[in-house]
Parts: C-alpha cells; sequence; structure tokens
C-alpha cells in the first residue's frame, strides 16, 4: 500500500474552478465523477428496495405450503425478475457508482478518462430497468424461466422476451462502458509516483473485475442474441429438432455466469481490504499477495463454469477437470480471509459501523465458501442441484459477501462524500438487525435443500414446513432493517446529523491513501493538481 | 509546452486504450456466436 505525501495543497482550487450547474442539468448532462458515482449508489439503492420487495412476495408464498398469495407463473416471474434487478440493478451499479466516486481519488486523478461516455453508461440504465420492469404489465407477464434463461422454456415467454433481451443488452452495454472507463482512468489518469503496487486494494479489486466485465459481458450478449433469432429468425443454435443443441446455452450462459459472481465480489474484497486495516489500525497484512489473489480468483474464474452443470451429463475427466479447478479458488481466498485475520492480529480494533459489517462479511462470506466447496464435489452436487442448498449457497456469498461489502462502503466513505458523520447508534442498529435476520433468513435454506426442497417452486411437501417459515421470518425482519440504512443515508446528505466530518474521517493515523487527504466532503473538482506519491 | 503535450499524450494515450478495449469486447460477442455456428454446421 502506498504512503502518501501531497507536495501540493489539494483543497486550493485555480482560477478556472466552478460549481455544479444548477437545477435538473447538473444531473442530466453530469460528467462529475461524483455526480455519476452518486446517481448510480441512488439507482442502486432504488433497485435493491424493488428487488428486495420482490423477495418478500417469494418469501410471503413460501411461509406455508400450499399456494396463498400469488398465482405460480407470477410467482416464476419473482424469481426471475428478483435475480435480475438484484444483479443487474442493484449490485453491480452500486460497484460501479463506489468506483465512480472513489477511484479518481484514490488514484490522485482530477475525474474519470471518459467523462460523457460516464454519463451515457449511467443513464442507459433507467431505460434498461423500465424496459425490463414494464414487462410485469404485458401479456403473458414478465419473464418466467430464471435469470439464466435456458431454452427451450425461455423461449416459451410471451411479449416479454424481445423486452428482456433488449434490456439485458442495454445492461451489459452499460456495464462494458463502465468497465472501459475505469481501465482506461487507471492506466492512464494515476498521479506520478502512484505505480500499480501501491494503489490501494479497492482499485486493484475494480481494475480485475473491469478486465473480466469486458471479457464476459459480450459473451451474455452473445448468448441472448442467439436465443432472440431462435425465437424470431428461425435459427436453431439451440433447438435439438433443428440440429442444435440446448446444452450449448448452458456451457455459453456459465462461462458468462461464472466470472459474473467475481464481478460481484472482487471489488467487495478491495473494500473489505480498505476497511479492516482502518480499524484494526494496522497495515494490510500481505498487499502483495492480495493483489496476486484477487488476479488468480479471476484467472480461475474462466475455467470452472461447467460446475454449475454436473447434472446435465459430462464425461467423468470433465466432472474432475471442473471439480478440482473450482477446489483451487479456496486457495486464493484462503489467502485473503487468512490476510485478514493477520491485519487484525494485535490491532488496535474499533468496531464502527463499516467495521462491523466487515467483520460480518469474513464470517458470512466464508460460510458461502465453504458451502460453494461442498457444491463443488461432483458427486456430491447431484444431491444438492436445484435445491435450496443452492440457494443458500449463493445467497451467503451475495447478501452477506457482496451486498454488506457495499454497506459497509458505504458507511466508511459516507462521511468524506457528505462531510458530516451519521447516526452511528442507528448504524450500529442497522447492523445487528441485519446481521442477525440475515443468518435466520439464510441458514435454515441449507436444511431444506439437504432435505431435498427443490428451488424455484411456489409450493411445497409439509415437512420442509418448519424452516419455510424460520426463513420468511427472517426476510421480513431484514427487509424492515434496511428502513434504517435508508434513514441513515438521508440523514447524513440532509445533514440532520449534525456533526462535521475531518478530513480523515476515522482515525489520524488511519486510513491512508489520497482520498483522505482531501477535505469533507471534497471540492467539486478535486486534484487538477496531481499530488506526489512517494 | 511540456505540460499541454503531456496532455496531448495522455488523451492519444486514453482514446486508443479505449477503442482497443471495445474492439475486444466486439471481438469476444462475435467470436462466441461464430463459434457457436461452427459448431452447428
Amino acid at each position: 500500500m502506498s504512503t502518501v505525501h501531497t507536495h501540493v495543497d489539494t483543497h486550493v482550487h485555480d482560477a478556472h474552478d466552478h460549481g455544479p450547474a444548477k437545477g435538473w442539468r447538473r444531473w442530466v448532462f453530469a460528467t462529475n465523477h461524483k455526480d455519476i458515482g452518486t446517481m448510480y449508489l441512488l439507482f442502486s439503492l432504488a433497485m435493491f428496495f424493488v428487488g428486495g420487495v420482490m423477495a418478500l412476495i417469494i418469501r410471503a408464498e413460501l411461509f406455508q405450503p400450499g399456494l396463498q398469495l400469488v398465482d405460480p407463473m407470477f410467482f416464476n416471474s419473482m424469481t426471475t425478475m428478483h435475480a435480475l434487478v438484484m444483479i443487474f440493478g442493484a449490485v453491480m451499479p452500486a460497484f460501479v457508482g463506489l468506483a465512480n466516486w472513489m477511484i479518481p481519488l484514490q488514484i490522485g486523478a482530477p475525474d474519470m478518462a471518459l467523462p460523457r461516455m460516464n454519463n451515457f453508461s449511467f443513464w442507459i440504465l433507467p431505460f434498461a430497468f423500465t424496459l425490463l420492469l414494464s414487462t410485469l404489465f404485458v401479456e403473458g407477464g414478465a419473464p418466467a424461466s430464471g435469470w439464466t434463461m435456458y431454452p427451450p422454456l425461455s423461449l416459451q415467454t410471451g411479449p416479454a422476451f424481445p423486452m428482456s433481451i433488449f434490456a439485458i443488452h442495454l445492461m451489459g452495454a452499460s456495464s462494458i462502458m463502465g468497465a472501459i472507463n475505469v481501465i482506461v482512468t487507471i492506466m492512464n489518469m494515476r498521479a506520478p509516483g502512484m505505480t500499480l503496487l501501491k494503489m490501494p486494494l479497492f482499485t486493484w479489486g475494480w481494475l480485475i473485475t473491469a478486465y473480466l466485465i469486458i471479457a464476459v459481458m459480450p459473451v451474455l450478449a452473445g448468448a441472448v442474441t442467439m436465443l432472440l433469432t431462435d425465437h424470431f429468425f428461425g435459427t436453431t443454435f439451440f433447438s435439438a429438432a433443428g440440429g442444435g443443441d440446448p446444452v450449448m446455452y448452458q456451457h455459453i450462459f456459465w462461462f458468462f455466469g461464472h466470472p459474473e459472481v467475481y464481478i460481484m465480489i472482487l471489488p467487495a474484497f478491495g473494500v473489505i481490504s480498505e476497511i479492516i486495516p482502518t480499524f484494526s489500525r494496522k497495515r494490510l497484512f500481505g498487499y502483495d499477495a492480495m493483489v496476486y489473489a484477487i488476479a488468480s480468483i479471476a484467472f480461475l474464474s474462466f475455467i470452472v463454469w461447467a460446475h454449475h452443470m454436473f447434472t446435465v451429463g459430462m464425461p467423468l475427466a470433465g466432472q474432475m477437470f471442473f471439480m478440482l479447478a473450482t477446489m483451487l479458488i479456496a486457495v486464493p481466498t484462503g489467502v485473503k480471509v487468512f490476510n485478514w485475520a493477520a491485519t487484525m492480529y494485535k490491532g488496535s480494533l474499533t468496531f464502527e459501523p463499516p467495521m462491523l459489517f466487515a467483520l460480518a462479511f469474513v464470517f458470512l462470506f466464508t460460510i458461502g465458501g465453504f458451502s460453494g466447496l461442498m457444491l463443488a464435489i461432483a458427486p456430491a452436487d447431484f444431491q444438492y442441484h436445484d435445491t435450496y442448498f443452492v440457494v443458500a449457497h449463493f445467497h451467503y456469498v451475495l447478501v452477506p459477501g457482496a451486498v454488506f461489502a457495499i454497506m459497509a462502503a458505504v458507511y466508511f466513505w459516507l462521511p468524506k462524500w457528505t462531510g458530516r458523520m451519521y447516526n452511528m447508534k442507528l448504524a450500529k442498529t442497522h447492523f445487528w438487525l441485519s446481521a442477525i435476520f440475515v443468518n435466520v433468513l439464510f441458514f435454515p435454506q441449507h436444511f431444506l435443500g439437504l432435505a431435498g426442497m427443490p428451488r424455484r417452486i411456489p409450493d411445497y411437501s409439509t415437512q420442509f414446513a418448519d424452516w419455510n417459515m424460520v426463513s420468511s421470518i427472517g426476510a421480513f425482519g431484514f427487509g424492515f432493517a434496511q428502513i434504517l440504512f435508508l434513514i441513515v443515508i438521508l440523514q447524513s446528505i440532509r445533514g440532520r446529523s449534525g456533526v462535521k466530518a475531518t478530513d480523515k474521517v476515522w482515525d489520524d493515523g488511519m486510513p491512508q491513501g489520497l482520498e483522505w487527504t482531501l477535505s469533507s466532503p471534497p471540492p467539486y473538482h478535486s486534484f487538477e493538481v496531481a499530488p506526489e506519491v512517494k | 509546452m511540456g505540460a499541454a503535450m503531456e496532455d496531448a499524450e495522455r488523451k492519444r494515450r486514453i482514446r486508443r486504450t479505449a477503442i482497443l478495449l471495445a474492439l475486444l469486447a466486439i471481438a469476444v460477442y462475435v467470436i462466441f456466436i461464430a463459434l457457436t455456428v461452427m459448431r452447428r454446421t
């Protein structure tokens, strides 16, 4: 990690400095990385609540056996839309928002390298999601074949089909433009002396993530384009009747889908690597190893895709390869977890909200990692496949994993963004309610899966009733706890909490890094004179 | 003058990197569809 010495007063502005435009023009024509970052974060917060309502509809229906509240077709639409909204609307834009805000500040750049493209990549998203969500109101309902959109089932979707495919293309274009911007910024806009191995780990995590996005989002785009031509133009890429292969779609989809999981978790690793040293008051243990671990995980993510499809039938050698390659991911992931633990060892720990979320991340993400190892075992996966065990696994990785990391990041950097501390008591209450209810929600799903409850069904056998009820109670608890998150953020934005944040925000010694040399909030145009890093 | 040259060089590098990355994304899209077509035929 870099030690930062700024030779220029970064608070001083030159004579050409100007503030933001007035009114709606500031946001519609935004090119400032801070404004675009704010819009991304607010958009993702809105989508988090939209996707959350869909999750609550699912859990309300599953509260007890039998069909209670919704039509089974609508239930399937909810599982599909919940996934699409949360992945492409909540988690990915949240990390892009954090990248927009923090990467220029962390590398000492005045803005992102391509600010107009930055504006375009954000403003695509509201249109994409309006289109996607509007499928709920078309004849035949929203897509209901799961976010994986396996043919031939997905080809039976009604008018929602081309709408959702166009929406996915738009989201992909937005992500690719965002990723190009991140790479170009990091490779060309670093302050003098900011070598690659001096960059903060959040920036490193994002650099590698951006390459992953460029490598795999076009694969998803290709897959759904071929679905579209199969549906409307008489091709038979994935139709066995015409000489095509439906399993081929699954290979292509998961060649995108598995790296996509890492797209959602590598920036989270970066966030955690920023927070734990700050609240341990120690330098990060094994910085270089952390960078190489992120790169290793990214590389391995390309050669494990078929572990999602052991049950479609594949040669034994294929099963062995994908099983062992998947297990190999535990090595760099273990390096990261042990390095976080070593950073905390003999540290002067305090437990402010960002640290609480980061600690919960380390414990609970690791649970998701271990259940992932269980799923990687090919013969065992025949038992677990398409059960609630899988649902429990990936929700542990994504909710107390990626989502907790986003919340940790917001609580970590919010005082820097707004210039005001937030209500610590309310934030800690938000943490404890979230941490307790997320486990009440997802841990019982391991038991349901092991007992054989299949995923994506609106009704189930009565033997699964008890744990489903517990899980649903957890879901509503977790859902309502997030209202506190909203209140904390709104209070901080409006300056209701009152206490002014210092430049370093958390401690005079830590955190280190260029962003903490700026005022809180940072000036609208920061680092117009590049700082020098030694 | 030196700083202006540096800015021009930086802009050129930014444009070149962005175009290369965009071409990479388009190439991945085309290659995956082409591979699927080849498997079909």
